[in-house]
């Protein structure tokens, strides 16, 4: 057995866990400040960014070293290569969550109580989707990793419903647009956590099965008229 | 097939009455480099050497069943054992230059398998010697003996001797073995520019030399071939756990 590999691996599984774990937290705070109004937990979140942050960096050359010194091959080499991009992904939910919280932010300094739509059911999907992807990846279990990229059309149904009631209200008298574009963008930053998510579950397919599964097209005629009636704006 | 150049079919060996290959299947695509790796004692290098039936220059040793070269029987006892070691070369783990000058190490075998004339014989060492990506390093010393090189240029001679001849087929056992890791890049390259003409079998115990060298990936395992592939499957998703063990030095 190499012992000079396998202690590696258990150090990078312990310090991706550990990210997994702050990422985790920090979409869980989000939806509890959602919910709270809680200023100070928005500022946590804020602040443990910096940390996901740095970790990123740090996985990733402690990845490169891996690749360079054991220079691994087979489910070894997958394993590092998906580790390096379930990395990158968590630290992108990371941002999407500070994303979220400065919109929050800026909806409590508004005037006013505005909560056009409901955004907790799609907060709540997209924590259990990150659950998923994180227990598929640190568990190798391509079942739940299929679970997660099937989930990723339920959120984006979400934000698409989210975006038409916001649409709606736009155009209505004398609309709040700054609050209302603050719940606009969440929604937006919480589509691509999900989109984050999928991509950590086709990673853990990608390890176990030794396949590269993103971009093959949808194949329910009805999802295909779902994407052309989709509006083309970005915000 | 049309792209394939030797095929081995329910090849099995032996020395004396010890079977040590099984029912080996494998076929060798022209122009391609294909690697085969396995532990030590796995029967990689028994394998190769029945390409070319250098294994019948030692007592007690033997094979049966099949191996065919542009489809054609090599065991067949009319074949032409001077023409089948032309069109088969073979280079060895320790280079192996004749006691005799730079020059004669390759004009030799051309003159036991060709008639040429001495400006055709000096042409030819010459050309041999570039392919072999030496010319630059021995042209000044041709009529120095072939022993006093150094280890890494005495291996591309033997390379340079066995394309002079030009073969069909390169059979190459661990050539980078005993050899530094800068010359091993040079020998590698060399290997890589030879592809385009010949057919190379390469055994190797360097797993990154397999990977980073040829196109196909033999894997065997105690006399067998356990899985057979491109070189970019095996060792990103082999199908077999052994291989997958072995890759990745699980083997206990």
């Amino acid at each position: 057995m190499r012992t000079h590999w396998e202690q590696e691996m258990i150090i990078l599984k312990k310090a991706v866990a550990k990210q997994a774990e702050r990422v985790e937290w920090a979409v869980h705070q989000s939806l509890n400040a959602l919910e709270q109004k809680n200023v100070n937990l928005l500022l946590d979140i804020i602040g443990q960014d910096d940390e996901i942050d740095r970790e990123e960096v740090r996985l990733e050359e402690e990845c490169l070293k891996v690749l360079a010194l054991h220079q691994p091959v087979a489910g070894d080499l997958r394993y590092i290569i998906t580790l390096l991009k379930v990395n990158t992904e968590l630290e992108r939910i990371g941002d999407l969550a500070v994303n979220v919280v400065e919109r929050m932010m800026n909806l409590l300094a508004l005037r006013g109580e505005t909560r056009p739509i409901d955004m907790i059911p799609m907060f709540q999907e997209v924590f259990q989707m990150l659950k998923k992807a994180l227990d598929a990846f640190l568990g190798r279990d391509c079942f739940t990793a299929s679970q997660v990229v099937s989930l990723d059309d339920q959120v984006d149904r979400l934000h698409q419903n989210n975006y038409h009631t916001i649409l709606q209200k736009l155009k209505g008298e004398d609309p709040p647009v700054e609050a209302l574009l603050d719940w606009l963008n969440i929604s937006r930053n919480l589509e691509r956590m999900a989109d984050c998510c999928t991509n950590i579950g086709e990673d853990v397919l990608y390890l176990e099965q030794g396949k590269i599964l993103r971009h093959i097209p949808a194949v329910s005629p009805d999802e295909n008229e779902q994407e052309e009636s989709w509006p083309v704006k970005e915000y | 097939m049309e792209n394939i150049k030797i095929e081995a079919r329910n090849l099995n060996f032996y020395y004396n009455d010890h079977p040590v290959l099984f029912e080996n299947h494998l076929q060798i695509e022209t122009n391609k480099i294909t690697a085969i790796i396995g532990p030590s004692g796995c029967g990689k290098s028994t394998h190769l050497r029945t390409y070319n039936r250098i294994f019948e220059l030692y007592r007690g040793q033997r094979a049966t069943g099949e191996v065919l070269l542009d489809g054609k029987s090599i065991f067949a006892p009319d074949v032409n054992l001077l023409e089948l070691r032309r069109k088969v070369g073979m280079i060895f783990q320790k280079p192996t230059p004749f006691p005799m000058s730079v020059f004669e190490n390759i004009a030799y075998p051309l003159r036991l398998h060709f008639r040429l004339s001495k400006s055709e014989i000096a042409d030819r060492v010459e050309a041999s010697l570039r392919q072999a990506s030496v010319w630059e390093e021995v042209k000044d010393k041709l009529h120095a003996g072939g022993t006093a090189l150094s280890g890494g240029q005495q291996q591309r001679l033997c390379i340079a001797r066995a394309i002079a001849v030009e073969p069909e087929v390169l059979l190459m056992d661990e050539p980078t073995s005993a050899i530094d890791p800068v010359v091993t890049s040079q020998i590698e390259e060399t290997v890589s520019e030879l592809k385009k003409r010949f057919t190379i079998v390469i055994v190797t115990h360097n797993m990154q030399q397999a990977s980073r060298l040829s196109d196909n990936t033999a894997f065997f395992y105690k006399g067998r071939i356990v899985e057979f592939g491109s070189t970019e499957q095996i060792f990103t998703n082999p199908k077999e756990k052994k291989t997958e063990d072995y890759l990745t030095g699980r083997f206990s």
